[in-house]
């Protein structure tokens, strides 16, 4: 009799923590999904498998597919500058490599699931960074391609439906080696009197990191304006920079925010 | 043997609760989600008798608008896919050209920032409207892809 007093009072403690932190949160929307992380780094000398979480954050049940791709960097998707010599512009592809599991996914609203990804080369890739992204979409359904070609206005005048459907590409990025990034700058003003950098990275290596635009008083440097950068391997980049008008300024570079200690470079229009 | 069941219940019991806080309070794994605030709008009368150009920018009220979340001080490149015209039946409606703004430079790119939020993305659009357009209800069919770099 006392063990089912206690045995009760336990119960009774677990279903109040159950009741209040179990609860599943549902959002009320239309068909909607979220991934995690979006960059995914892998080191090609390991066989490594990793994941990510794909949960659906609407209220309708969808079907997911998930696949390989590989973006130009010039191409609409990326829009990471150029290639400096096309006949190398898809040398970093390891969309080939990629496996993943499983490659369509069903989930209810609010359910997630997890997304292995591994890389099998057959050949011994070559020093250097690689890359590809994953695509990720909502399948369509009957229903939704019915509802998105119905007609909602009025035949006497005019009306306009736009029906945007949202799809999202994940990186991943493999590294053969140890990277060796080296950096060219120029700079230059366009037309319309907006100021530019151009990166140019001519290694094998992708520059994932920062820049920092300094006035260029060589012993009180100032930072104006910091920007985010991605530098491919083989790829020139143009990036406008918000600044006051000035004649010479300072670029500095680094792989953490705030730290630009990898390079300096002084730009004189 | 009753106290050291109680005991053992209370201990079990807060255990429970501190894990289940714990995994919830734990920072959430970073995510891309795209949350669609405001659709693009055409606001002007559009059924005139000449042909004419109908331009939403960026900065306009009528353009769309979007937040995303994202990895936090990452590069987000945003792009519209999809055949470039409103079409109703055999009519079409060209659109000539998407513009990016807000939260975005005009190529579509764009930095998460240090919380995670992309907010504030606006997206217009020129659509060039043939003379004495067909009246009803022109549809267009277009992907929102964003793409981590």
């Amino acid at each position: 009799m006392k063990n089912t007093t206690a045995i009760r009072f336990f119960l009774i403690h677990f279903s109040i923590v159950l009741a209040v932190f179990g609860f599943t949160h549902i959002v009320f929307g239309k068909a909607s999904f979220s991934v995690a992380p979006g960059v995914i780094e892998f080191n090609l000398k390991e066989r490594k498998t990793k994941s990510f979480i794909i949960s659906n954050s609407g209220d309708e049940r969808i079907r997911l597919m998930v696949r390989p791709v590989f973006f130009g960097i010039d191409s609409n998707s990326l829009k990471a500058g150029a290639p400096i010599n096309l006949e190398n512009a898809n040398q970093d592809d390891l969309t080939k490599a990629i496996r993943v599991s499983p490659k369509v996914v069903v989930l209810s609203p609010g359910q997630k699931r997890k997304v292995r990804l591994s890389i099998r080369s057959k050949k011994k890739l070559p020093p250097g960074d690689y890359r590809a992204h994953l695509l990720i979409n909502i399948l369509e359904t009957r229903k939704a391609a019915d509802n998105a070609t119905t007609p909602l206005g009025s035949e006497e005048g005019m009306s306009i439906n736009l029906n945007i459907k949202m799809e999202t590409a994940i990186a991943i990025y493999g590294r053969a080696g140890t990277p060796d990034t080296k950096l060219d700058w120029r700079c230059g003003q366009n037309k319309q009197g907006i100021y530019f950098v151009q990166a140019i990275n001519q290694s094998k290596w992708n520059f994932r990191g920062w820049f920092g635009v300094y006035s260029p008083e060589e012993n009180n440097e100032k930072l104006i304006t910091e920007v985010r950068l991605i530098s491919l391997r083989n790829s020139v980049r143009a990036i406008p920079i918000r600044i006051p008008p000035m004649k010479t300024f300072k670029i500095r570079w680094g792989y953490k925010q705030n730290t630009h200690d990898k390079g300096s470079y002084l730009c004189d229009l | 043997m009753k106290r050291s069941l109680i005991f053992f219940a209370l201990i079990l019991s807060a255990v429970t609760w501190l894990t289940t806080a714990c995994v919830l309070l734990a920072k959430p794994p970073t995510k891309i989600l795209i949350t669609e605030l405001s659709a693009l709008q055409f606001t002007s009368a559009m059924a005139g008798s000449g042909a004419q150009s109908e331009v939403v920018l960026p900065g306009d009220a009528g353009a769309a608008e979007f937040n995303i979340t994202g990895e936090p001080l990452q590069t987000i490149t945003i792009s519209i896919l999809g055949t470039l015209e409103l079409t109703r039946t055999n009519d079409k409606i060209p659109i000539e050209t998407f513009y990016y703004g807000g939260s975005l430079d005009s190529l579509g790119i764009g930095t998460v920032d240090v919380g995670g939020d992309l907010n504030g993305i606006k997206i217009g659009a020129k659509i060039n409207i043939p003379a004495n357009p067909v009246p009803g209800n022109y549809i267009g069919k277009f992907k929102l892809r964003a793409v981590y770099q």
